[in-house]
C-alpha cells in the first residue's frame, strides 16, 4: 500500500477501490448489493424562541441552523407534545432532545429526567452535556446546567446533592425502578419540577424488558401526578418500523414521530456476502470468521477505519485474534485493532472509544456493545460477522461506517445459521423489508402484577383509580388479591401497603423474574459471584456438571441449589462444552382463534379445509433428562450425563398449525417422513418466526406433538424424527390411532404467560408459511442441512441407500410438502399483506419450489 | 377468560387443567363461545390456596376499646395519645435521669461542629444557644414502624417524644389505629415539633427522621408544606456511643447500650421486630392485645435514651472505667480544643493505648515542648518498626538536633516508596555537606 492510497482512502475514493476489487474477485459471494446515493442537507432556521444564551452558545459554536429534523422536534416539543425522533445514526438526534430541554432548564427552571438503557451511555451523555455547557458564547460560568449520572455508582453521600440540585438526571430504566420511584418523596423537588422525560435509544425498549419499562412509565406518570407535574416524553430511537406506536405503547398515550432525517448522508455500499461451499453435498461452507477476517484485514491494508461486529464475546476475541496476528506484530507499536466488548473493566473501554475517537486505531472488533450509541468516531467500513437477528440492530450496526458525509461500505457475512442464509439468499427481504415492529405488551399478567404491586407501595391505589391509560386488567380485582395476599389493606376508599418488603427489589425488568440465578465461584477458597442466569436458561445452562463459560473461562458447576437459586462452580481446563438435552411437551389448553387453511376462497364448509392455524393458551412442560459433552474444535460428542431437575412447567400462549389426517395421508408417505417433514418444517418456521416478531431465537420454542400431550416428536440421536410418550419412552410409529394421528406444529412464546409474540405470529402466518418456503427450497443443499430444515443424517444425502425412502423423501422434501399443505389459500395470500415481503428464487437455486406466481 | 387468581397460578406453573379437546381442524366450531363471564370475586377466592383463603375479618376494630385497654385517649378519629410521667429520681438500671438536662450542653458541643452533625442545619454558632434553651423544648424521639424495609411503604404507626418537665420525664406516645388517619397523626407531631429546639434520638438521623419527612411528603400532596424536620437541631446519640465503643463491643445496638452502659436488662420487652405483626394484627383482624406491648417497649427506648445523656457524659469524663475507647475520647477533647485534658487522658491510660494513641500523645506532648516524654515514647514505637514513629525520630535529629547521620539511621529503616527515597536523599546531600564543612 503506498501513501497515495492512503491519502484517497481519506478522500473516499479507497471505498470504491475496496468495492471494486472485491466485486471483482468475489463476486460469487456477493449475492445482494444496495448502493444509496449520498443525501444532501436540508436545514430550518433556528427557532425565534430559543433561550437567548442557548442561541448564543449554538451560534459560537457555528450552529446557526438546525437540520430539518431538529427543527420538526422543537416545534412538537414547543406545543407540549410527547414525540420520538426516530432518524438514522448520526444524524444528530440528541439536539433533538437537548435543545427543548435545555432551553426549559434556562428559561424556565424546569427539570429533565434522561434515561439510557445502560449506564454507559448515560455517562457519554453527561460528557455531551458537560460539553455543551461550556461552549464558547455560553459564558464564563457556561450554561450553568446541571447534568449528574444517578446510578449504582453514585456514592450515598452525592444522592442528595443529585436529588435536590440536578437539571438533568441521566439514569437507566433499573434505577428508576428500584431506587427512585419507591422513594419519590426524597425526589419531591425534582419531581415537582419534571418537564421532560427523555428515553433514547427506543428501540431496545422491547419485549419483556420493554413491557417492564412501559408499567415503570405508568408508576412515573401516577407518581409525577401526586406532584403535580405533568412531564413531556422525548423519545430518541434507531430506525424501526413504528417508533410511534412503541411510544405511545410504552407512555400509554400518542406520540408524535419525527422520522425525516434532515441531515446529510454520504453515499452508502452494502454487500450480503455468503462464504463459499466447501462441500456442495453437505451444504457446508468456509466459515464467516475467515470471511470476515479476510474483509477486515482489506479494509485495514487499504487505510480504511473499519469496525466488526461480531455475535459472541468468545467470537470477538478469535477474530481479534487474528487480526492483531496480522496487525499488531511489534508490540513496541500501539495496537491498530482492539476489541471491544461487555465485561471489559470501564476504564478500559472508555480508553477504547478515546483511541477510536482520536482516530488512532485502524480496526475495533466488537460485539453489539457497540451497537447503541456509544461515540467512536468517524468509520469508513462496518463488517457484520453474522446476522445480528434484526433488521434495525443490522441497519444500527452498519451505521457505524460513513459518519462523515462520505462513502461508506457494509458488509454482512452470512454464518451457517437459517437465519443468516435465508438473509442472503433473500436479498430482497433484507434490502427492500422495512425495519421490524418492536412490540411489548404491558399487560402481561406477571409483569403487571409486579408493578401494581410497586405503584401500591409507592402510592396508595384510590377506588376507582386505574393503572396507565390503556391498560385493559382490571385493578380493582389486581388489588384485592393483593389485599388477601396480605400486603394491601384498604381503607377510607384507599389501598394502603402494609407488608414490610420493598416490593421493587423483587422485580429485575430484564426478565419475567422468578427469581435469578446466581453462578458462585467456590474455587480459591472464597464464594464469589461471577455471573446472574436468569430462572427460564437456568435449567439448561447450570445443571450438574455443566460447562459455563464467562469470558471465555469455563467453570464447572458443582452444585445446583434450586431453591436457593445458586449455582457452585470451579474453573475447569475440561477440553468440551456441554449441551443439554431437552424436550417439551404441549397440551393445548384454551383456543382463542382459528383460522382453517386451504379450502377455496368462498368456500365456507369446514369440512374442506386441509389445515389449519390457531393461536391460544398452552401448557408446557420441559424437561432436562441429560447433557452431551461436545469436545472443542471437532465438536464430537465424547459423554452423555444426566440432569437431575424437576419438570419446568409454563403457561404460555403459542401458535401452531394442524394438518387433516386425511390430507396428511394423502400428501406423505408414511408417518416417519411426516414426522420428519413437520420437524424440519418446524425448524424453518421457527427461525423466519423470529425474524417477524424482532425477536431472538430463544425468545420463542418450538415443538411437534399431538396437541393433548399424548406424544411428541424429536430429532433422535441418529437424526431421525422419533415419537416419544409423556415420559419421553420411545413410542411406535404406529402407536398412535389412526384417527388420533394428528402431528401439530408449534411455535410457542417463550416467557411465562407469553409477551406477546404469538398474536403478531399468528396474523402472519400466511407470510411465515411462504417464508419458510422461501428458506427451505432456496437452499443450496440437496437433502436438508442445518441452513434450512436442521441437521440431518449424511446418510439422507443419498436416498438410495435408504430402502425406506422413494427419490424425493429426503427431509428438506418432507419439509416442503408439509410446508405446502399449511400454505394458505392463494386467494389469500395474494390479497395478503405478505406480497412485497415475499421472497423471491434466489440466485442459484436449484430446486426451488413453485413459491412464487 | 378464567380469573385472575386462576391465571396466575397457572402462570406460575401450578399443576395443568384438563386437557381441553381440540377437534381435527375439518371438525364443526363454535368460534369465540370459550370466554366465559368471570367468576365471581367469592369464587375466585374459593379457589386460592388454602393459606390465602383465610379471610381477613372486614369488621372495623373497635379503637375506644383499644384506647381504653391501653389506659389511651383518642385524640382524633383512629389515633390514640398515651401520657406517662416518669420521675426522675427512678433508677433505669443503674442510671437515674437527674442529671440530664445539666449533662446536656457537654453533649452538644462536639454534635454540632463535627461532621456528624451534617444535617443539622444550625451548626457550632448555635450549639452555645441550644445549650441555653429551655430543657422543656427538648424532645427525645422514637418511632415504631412497619418494617425497616424504608420507602414510601414503610408506616410510623407509633411515634413517641419524650420531654423534661419539672423532676419528671413527660412520655407521649401517638398510635396510629387507621391507615387513613395518617394526616391527622401528623398533623398533631408537627404540632409537637413545632415547640421543639432540639431532637435527642438513638440513629435518628439515619432511620426515624427520614421515616417521618417522608410520610409528612406523602400526607401533603403537592403544593403543601412539609413540616421542616431538617431545621431542626438533632443529636443523634449513636454517634457518640459508636465513637466511644465501637472498638470495643460487638455492636451498638441500643440493648447493648443499655446492658452494657446503663445496667438496665428488659424483662419481658417484645423485641422490636415483632412490633410491626402487632399492628398488622390490629388493623387486620382488630387484635390489639400487642399494642401494649408495643407502646412499653418505645417508652423505655425513650427513657434509655434521656438515661444516656449523663451516662455519655461520664464516659467521656472517665472512659477507661466504663470501657470506652479511650483514644477515641481523647480525639473528642481535641476537637473541642482541649489539648490538654486529651494528654492527660492518654498519660493515664498509655500501657494499655495502641500503637497509634501513643502516636497521638507523642504528638501532644512534642507541641508541648515535652520532647523527653515525646522521644521515649518514638523509640518505643521505633524499636517495632513502627513507620509514624521512624518518621518522628528521622525529623527531630535532623531539624532539632541537626544530626542527619542519626537521622538517616532512622529513615532508612521507613518502607520503601517515595517518601523514604526522598528523605534520604536530603539526609544524604546534608552528611556530605557536613564533611565538606571542615575543609572550607
Amino acid at each position: 500500500m503506498t501513501g497515495e492510497t492512503a491519502q484517497s482512502g481519506r478522500e473516499g475514493a479507497g471505498v470504491e477501490r475496496l468495492l471494486s476489487g472485491f466485486r471483482r474477485r468475489y463476486s460469487g459471494r456477493i449475492t445482494g448489493e444496495l448502493a444509496m446515493p449520498a443525501l444532501p442537507a436540508r436545514f430550518a432556521p433556528l427557532p425565534d424562541d430559543l433561550h437567548p444564551r442557548l442561541r448564543e452558545a449554538l451560534m459560537a459554536r457555528g450552529l446557526n441552523r438546525l437540520y430539518s429534523h431538529q427543527r420538526a422536534a422543537w416545534d412538537l416539543a414547543r406545543e407540549g407534545r410527547h414525540l420520538v425522533a426516530a432518524t438514522p445514526t448520526a444524524s444528530g438526534k440528541t439536539l433533538c432532545y437537548n435543545l427543548p430541554v435545555i432551553d426549559a432548564v434556562l428559561s424556565r427552571g424546569a427539570k429533565a429526567l434522561y434515561l439510557f438503557p445502560t449506564k454507559a451511555l448515560a455517562q457519554d451523555q453527561v460528557a455531551e452535556l458537560t460539553e455543551l455547557n461550556h461552549w464558547p458564547g455560553a459564558g464564563d460560568g457556561g450554561l450553568g446546567i446541571k447534568a449528574f449520572t444517578f446510578d449504582g455508582d453514585t456514592p450515598g453521600d452525592a444522592r442528595k446533592a443529585v436529588r435536590t440540585r440536578g437539571d438533568i438526571v441521566l439514569s437507566n430504566p433499573d434505577m428508576l425502578h428500584q431506587a427512585i420511584l419507591p422513594h419519590h418523596t426524597k425526589w419531591a423537588q425534582f419531581f415537582e419540577s419534571l418537564a421532560f422525560i427523555v428515553v433514547d435509544e427506543l428501540h431496545s425498549y422491547r419485549g419483556v424488558f420493554g413491557s417492564h419499562v412501559a408499567n415503570v412509565f405508568r408508576r412515573l406518570q401516577r407518581i409525577c401526578r401526586f406532584y403535580g407535574a405533568a412531564p413531556r416524553f422525548i423519545f430518541a430511537s434507531a430506525t424501526i418500523a413504528n417508533p410511534a406506536e412503541l411510544a405511545s405503547r410504552l407512555v400509554g398515550e400518542p406520540v408524535a414521530a419525527v422520522t425525516d432525517s434532515g441531515a446529510p448522508r454520504g453515499a452508502r455500499h452494502l454487500l450480503l456476502w455468503n462464504p463459499p461451499v466447501i462441500d456442495p453435498d453437505l451444504g457446508i461452507r468456509a466459515s464467516a470468521r475467515s470471511q470476515t477476517t479476510r474483509i477486515a484485514r482489506a479494509a485495514t491494508k487499504a487505510g480504511l477505519k473499519n469496525i466488526v461486529f461480531a455475535r459472541s464475546r468468545l467470537m470477538v476475541e478469535v477474530i481479534t485474534k487474528y487480526l492483531k496476528d496480522v496487525f499488531d506484530r511489534d508490540p513496541r507499536r500501539p495496537p491498530r485493532v482492539l476489541a471491544y466488548r461487555g465485561g471489559y473493566l470501564p476504564s478500559e473501554r472508555r480508553a477504547t472509544e478515546r483511541a477510536l475517537r482520536a482516530g488512532r486505531v485502524d480496526c475495533v472488533v466488537s460485539t453489539s456493545a457497540l451497537e447503541l450509541g456509544v461515540d467512536i468516531g468517524a468509520l469508513d467500513v462496518a463488517v457484520l460477522n453474522g446476522y445480528p437477528g434484526t433488521i434495525a440492530a443490522t441497519w444500527q450496526r452498519l451505521g457505524r461506517a460513513g459518519r462523515r458525509n462520505r462513502p461508506s461500505l457494509g458488509v454482512l457475512v452470512a454464518t451457517s445459521d437459517p437465519l443468516d442464509q435465508y438473509m442472503v439468499r433473500h436479498p430482497e427481504f433484507f434490502l427492500g423489508a422495512s425495519p421490524e415492529h418492536a412490540r411489548i405488551h404491558p399487560d402481561q399478567l406477571l409483569i403487571l402484577m409486579d408493578h401494581v404491586r410497586c405503584a401500591a407501595f409507592e402510592l396508595p391505589f384510590q377506588d376507582g383509580e386505574g393503572f396507565g391509560a390503556d391498560c385493559r386488567e382490571d385493578i380493582a380485582e389486581m388489588l384485592a388479591y393483593l389485599r388477601d395476599e396480605g400486603v394491601l389493606q384498604r381503607q377510607g376508599g384507599r389501598w394502603f401497603w402494609v407488608a414490610d418488603s420493598y416490593p421493587a427489589n423483587a422485580v429485575s425488568l430484564r426478565s419475567v423474574a422468578e427469581g435469578n440465578f446466581v453462578v458462585i465461584d467456590i474455587g480459591e477458597g472464597r464464594q464469589t459471584i461471577i455471573a446472574e442466569v436468569d430462572y427460564s436458561s437456568a435449567p439448561g445452562t447450570l445443571y450438574e456438571g455443566a460447562i459455563y463459560m464467562v469470558q471465555s473461562q469455563p467453570y464447572q458447576v458443582e452444585r445446583l441449589d434450586w431453591v436457593g437459586r445458586k449455582a457452585f462452580v470451579r474453573k475447569t481446563r475440561a477440553d468440551y462444552y456441554t449441551d443439554a438435552i431437552d424436550y417439551t411437551r404441549l397440551k393445548i389448553l384454551e383456543r382463542f382463534e382459528r383460522r382453517p387453511l386451504g379450502a377455496e376462497p368462498g368456500a365456507e364448509a369446514p369440512a374442506r379445509a386441509r389445515a389449519a392455524v390457531a393461536q391460544g393458551e398452552v401448557h408446557l412442560v420441559r424437561r432436562y433428562p441429560g447433557y452431551k459433552k461436545i469436545r472443542y474444535y471437532s465438536h464430537d460428542n465424547i459423554g452423555y450425563g444426566n440432569i437431575d431437575l424437576p419438570d419446568q412447567e409454563m403457561h404460555t400462549t403459542a401458535v401452531w398449525w394442524q394438518v387433516h389426517p386425511q390430507a396428511l395421508e394423502q400428501a406423505l408417505p408414511n408417518r416417519e417422513r411426516a414426522i420428519e417433514g413437520f420437524l424440519g418444517a418446524a425448524y424453518a418456521l421457527h427461525h423466519v418466526a423470529a425474524l417477524r416478531v424482532m425477536a431472538e431465537i430463544p425468545d420463542l420454542g418450538r415443538a411437534v406433538g399431538d396437541g393433548q400431550g399424548s406424544w411428541f416428536a424429536v430429532v433422535g440421536n441418529d437424526g431421525r424424527g422419533q415419537l416419544r410418550g409423556p415420559d419421553n419412552e420411545p413410542l411406535d410409529m404406529g402407536a398412535p390411532a389412526a384417527d388420533r394421528f394428528q402431528p401439530t406444529l408449534f411455535l410457542y412464546d417463550n416467557y411465562p404467560g407469553g409477551v406477546g409474540l404469538s398474536g403478531p405470529l399468528f396474523d402472519a402466518a400466511p407470510e411465515l408459511v411462504q417464508d419458510a418456503i422461501g428458506l427451505v427450497s432456496a437452499c443450496a443443499c440437496t437433502a436438508g442441512c442445518p441452513a434450512c430444515v436442521g441437521p440431518v443424517l449424511s446418510g439422507d444425502e443419498q436416498p438410495a441407500h435408504d430402502r425406506n425412502r422413494g427419490p424425493n423423501q429426503g427431509p428438506k422434501a418432507m419439509a416442503l410438502t408439509v410446508l405446502g399443505l399449511l400454505r394458505a389459500p392463494a386467494a389469500d395470500r395474494d390479497n395478503g399483506p405478505a406480497d412485497e415481503a415475499r421472497p423471491m428464487p434466489a440466485a442459484g437455486g436449484q430446486n426451488g419450489d413453485s413459491t412464487t406466481h | 377468560m378464567a380469573s385472575l387468581s386462576d391465571r396466575l397460578r397457572r402462570l406460575r406453573s401450578a399443576s395443568p387443567e384438563p386437557p381441553a379437546p381440540e377437534g381435527p381442524p375439518g371438525g364443526a366450531e363454535s368460534e369465540g363461545s370459550d370466554a366465559g363471564a368471570r367468576p365471581s370475586l367469592a369464587e375466585r377466592l374459593r379457589c386460592l390456596d388454602p393459606v390465602r383463603r383465610r379471610t381477613p375479618s372486614r369488621q372495623a376494630p373497635d379503637e375506644s376499646a383499644l384506647a381504653d385497654a391501653l389506659g389511651a385517649e383518642i385524640v382524633a378519629p383512629g389515633v390514640l395519645r398515651l401520657q406517662r410521667r416518669w420521675p426522675l429520681v427512678r433508677r433505669h438500671g443503674r442510671c437515674g435521669l437527674k442529671d440530664c438536662a445539666a449533662a446536656m450542653p457537654y453533649l452538644l458541643a462536639p454534635a454540632a461542629d463535627s461532621a456528624q452533625g451534617s444535617s443539622t442545619a444550625p451548626a457550632a454558632t448555635t450549639a452555645a444557644s441550644l445549650a441555653t434553651t429551655s430543657p422543656a423544648t427538648w424532645a427525645f424521639i422514637d418511632t415504631e414502624t412497619s418494617g425497616l424495609a424504608g420507602g414510601t411503604g414503610t408506616w410510623v404507626f407509633v411515634c413517641g417524644i419524650a420531654r423534661l418537665c419539672g423532676d419528671a420525664l413527660l412520655l407521649r406516645q401517638w398510635l396510629l389505629t387507621r391507615l387513613d388517619a395518617e394526616a391527622s397523626m401528623l398533623r398533631l407531631l408537627a404540632e409537637e415539633l413545632v415547640q421543639t429546639s432540639l431532637l435527642i434520638s438513638y440513629n435518628g438521623k439515619g432511620f426515624d427522621l427520614p421515616l417521618l419527612t417522608t410520610r409528612f411528603r406523602l400526607a401533603a400532596g403537592p403544593d403543601t408544606p412539609v413540616p421542616a424536620l431538617d431545621a431542626i437541631a438533632h443529636l443523634d446519640l449513636l454517634y457518640p456511643v459508636r465513637r466511644s465503643f465501637a472498638r470495643c463491643w460487638p455492636d451498638c445496638r441500643l440493648s447493648s447500650v443499655e446492658q452494657r452502659l446503663l445496667g438496665f436488662t428488659r424483662i419481658d420487652d417484645m423485641p422490636g421486630a415483632e412490633a410491626p405483626a402487632a399492628w398488622l394484627d390490629w388493623l387486620r383482624r382488630g387484635d390489639g392485645g400487642r399494642l401494649g406491648a408495643v407502646l412499653r417497649h418505645n417508652r423505655l427506648d425513650l427513657i434509655s435514651l434521656a438515661a444516656l445523656v449523663p451516662a455519655l457524659v461520664r464516659v467521656e469524663q472517665e472512659p477507661a472505667a466504663h470501657g470506652a475507647d479511650v483514644g477515641a475520647i481523647a480525639r473528642g477533647r481535641l476537637q473541642r480544643g482541649d489539648a490538654v485534658g486529651a494528654r492527660i487522658l492518654l498519660q493515664s491510660a498509655a500501657p494499655t493505648l495502641p500503637s497509634a494513641d501513643l502516636l497521638l500523645l507523642a504528638t501532644l506532648y512534642r507541641r508541648s515542648g515535652l520532647w523527653p516524654q515525646a522521644l521515649s515514647l518514638w523509640n518505643r514505637l521505633a524499636a517495632a518498626d513502627e513507620p509514624a514513629a521512624l518518621e518522628a525520630l528521622a525529623k527531630y535529629y535532623e531539624h532539632r538536633q541537626h544530626d542527619p547521620r542519626q537521622a538517616m539511621v532512622f529513615a532508612r529503616r521507613l518502607p520503601a516508596g517515595p517518601e523514604r527515597t526522598r528523605r534520604c536523599d536530603r539526609l544524604g546531600k546534608k552528611v556530605r555537606h557536613q564533611v565538606s564543612l571542615p575543609l572550607l
